[in-house]
């Protein structure tokens, strides 16, 4: 779908820009500069105030997505199933660092997704993966990037 | 006693069918059929239900509040948004029994007047989400939500809304910014939404473990209700409970159970480990050390635990509590809204700390400087975030848990 195609299955009311933003952002992958224009006009609002908005929330993203976004939860209940260790041997054995990007791999660690009982949990662009272990995610991980 | 989960298949989710068969919109067809929208508020108030969300504020209070308002447009909103650390109680409801939710919602706005309801849900759930879209559906093909709700006057519009991954998007008032499709801060209190909420029309803001009370009491009556549990703090409570115990998972109990108590229904603690502390209500909750394992959590005034959202975490004796009090940092410090500078910059300066003392490198300056942060968390944020940043740890400075503080 394009952006404009997006656009248009959202009636232009202000309580729609939330929601057509995740939208674009769920199809598109990411909110392109050229996005933000279209969505400012389509709602009647500046570039900024779109940007301000879309800005706020963890699950757009304004980078051209990379070929792998691995998040960690290091939530308390994931921390106690060792979701810290799992970060650490990600970051030696792929030679990265959390929070750091490059357009092959981000790492980033993100907040509870109240999937706790079945921790430690990792998202991979975008999909849940429970009961990890350094292991499984590496091995996941390659798969992903095809090696 | 339960509630909430009395009707729960483990691993099913009880659809439109299963839940008539239970008696599901009994009490809304009594509500609309033989109760006065005042009649309604005041049952409620008897029943003293108070907020499941983290502050216990009373339901019937809130409902009054905006029922009594003359206004031409009302809303209603279900808080769905649950994303304190070690919380799934809102989730596994929306996923197990979401129309114990609505009809919580339909009776609500009835109540108050409303005839637009939002449900604000995290946009991680997706499976709540699905149930949750699909009884809504079912809804309105069985005259449950539009026009002239069962033959009634009554017209109510229901919407589902999806957050984007925000923590403080849970705070009602920024949960109502965020639906404006403003970025999710929050707003100076008051006017609380009660006067001036979505759109600066009256709103009700409810936790949907909340809202999933409201038929059982209209159908088992306020007296029934106020039994159960402590008298200033009635009712069954979820607990989210994980960590060192045999059997986590979720658990439903009347609110005059002990830590202890609750822990024992979870199977007890892990063989061959011993407790450390347990953690009550999330990243956000206090600490409770062994020796105060014997107190009843509970939404009482001035309560030793409050009981908060209702995660309880059991940490054991193995722990690094320096990791733990990272992971509650990092927590803070990525949540922030940003919108205030004793929040976006202490919870910033407070996880260098820690970090410092994680790795060995904490000194005499960052001690001084720890407390001079706890001290602006906890007194100078513009909303309850920064304040919530900086409650375990001021616990485990209370308790002595860490000798370098
Ligand atoms: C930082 C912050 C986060 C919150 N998160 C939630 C949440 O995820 N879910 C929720 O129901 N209430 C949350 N609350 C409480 C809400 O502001 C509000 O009090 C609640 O939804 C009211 O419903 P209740 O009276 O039924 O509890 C949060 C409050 C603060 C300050
Ligand atoms: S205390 Fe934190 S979350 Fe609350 S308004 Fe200030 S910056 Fe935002
Ligand atoms: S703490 Fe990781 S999913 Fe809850």
């Amino acid at each position: 779908m394009t952006i404009q195609e997006i656009l248009l299955q959202h009636e232009p009311e202000k309580k729609n820009i939330l929601p057509a933003i995740k939208a674009i952002n769920q199809n598109l992958s990411w909110v392109s500069e050229e996005a933000i224009g279209k969505i400012a006009r389509y709602f009647g609002e500046s570039e900024a105030y779109i940007f301000s908005v879309a800005s706020f929330y963890d699950e757009i993203n304004f980078n051209k997505p990379a070929l792998l976004t691995l998040e960690i939860c290091d939530g308390a209940n994931c921390q106690i199933k060792d979701s810290d260790n799992i970060i650490k041997n990600v970051e030696t054995f792929f030679k990265i660092k959390v929070d750091s990007f490059n357009n092959q791999f981000v790492l980033k660690r993100m907040s509870c997704v109240g999937r706790c009982l079945e921790g430690p949990v990792v998202k991979i662009n975008g999909t849940i993966y429970t009961k990890m272990t350094t292991d499984k995610v590496i091995e996941l991980i390659q798969n992903y990037l095809g090696y | 006693m339960k509630i909430l989960t009395k009707d729960w298949v483990i691993g099913e989710s009880l659809n439109f069918q299963d839940y008539l068969k239970v008696g599901g919109y009994k009490a809304l067809r009594k509500v609309l059929k033989k109760m006065k929208s005042t009649e309604v508020v005041a049952e409620l108030k008897k029943s003293k239900l108070q907020g499941r969300g983290g502050a216990g504020f009373s339901l019937g209070s809130k409902w009054e509040i905006v029922a009594t308002k003359k206004c031409d447009q009302k809303y209603f909103i279900c808080n769905l948004d649950e994303s304190e650390p070690g919380n799934f109680k809102d989730k596994s409801l929306g996923e197990n029994s979401p129309h114990q939710i609505l009809e919580g919602m339909i009776i609500g706005a009835y109540a108050v007047g409303a005839s637009k309801a939002f449900l604000y849900i995290n946009g991680t759930f997706a499976m709540a989400g699905q149930k949750i879209e699909q009884a809504i559906e079912d809804c309105y093909q069985n005259n449950l939500l539009g026009k002239n709700i069962l033959a009634s006057k009554f017209d109510l519009e229901l919407e589902i809304f999806y957050g984007a991954g925000a923590y403080i998007c849970g705070e009602e008032s920024a949960l109502i910014n965020s639906l404006e499709g403003k970025r999710g801060e929050p707003r100076l209190k008051p006017p609380y939404p009660c006067d001036s909420g979505l759109f600066r029309k009256p709103t009700v803001v409810n936790n949907a473990e909340t809202l999933a009370n409201v038929a059982w009491i209209i159908e088992n009556g306020a007296v029934e209700f106020a039994k159960i549990g402590k008298p200033d703090s009635p009712g069954t409570k979820l607990f989210s409970v994980d960590g060192a115990v045999e059997r986590p998972g979720l658990y439903e109990l009347t609110m005059d159970n002990t830590i202890e108590q609750i822990i024992r229904t979870a199977g007890g603690v892990k063989e061959g480990f011993e407790i450390q502390f347990i953690q009550v209500g999330g990243s956000s909750g206090r600490i409770v050390p062994r020796f105060l394992l014997s107190e009843i959590p509970s939404y009482s005034r001035g309560a030793v635990i409050p009981i908060g959202s209702g995660a309880i975490l059991a940490v054991s004796a193995n722990e690094d509590l320096k990791k733990i009090l990272l992971s509650w940092i990092n927590f803070f410090q990525r949540e922030s809204c940003g919108k205030c500078v004793p929040c976006r910059e202490g919870t910033f300066r407070l996880k260098s700390i820690i970090e410092r003392l994680v790795s060995g490198d904490f000194d005499q300056n960052d001690r001084q400087d720890l407390h001079k942060l706890i001290w602006t968390l906890d007194n100078t944020t513009f909303c309850p975030l920064g304040k919530f940043s900086v409650v375990a740890l001021k616990d485990v400075i209370r308790y002595k848990m860490i000798k370098e503080f």
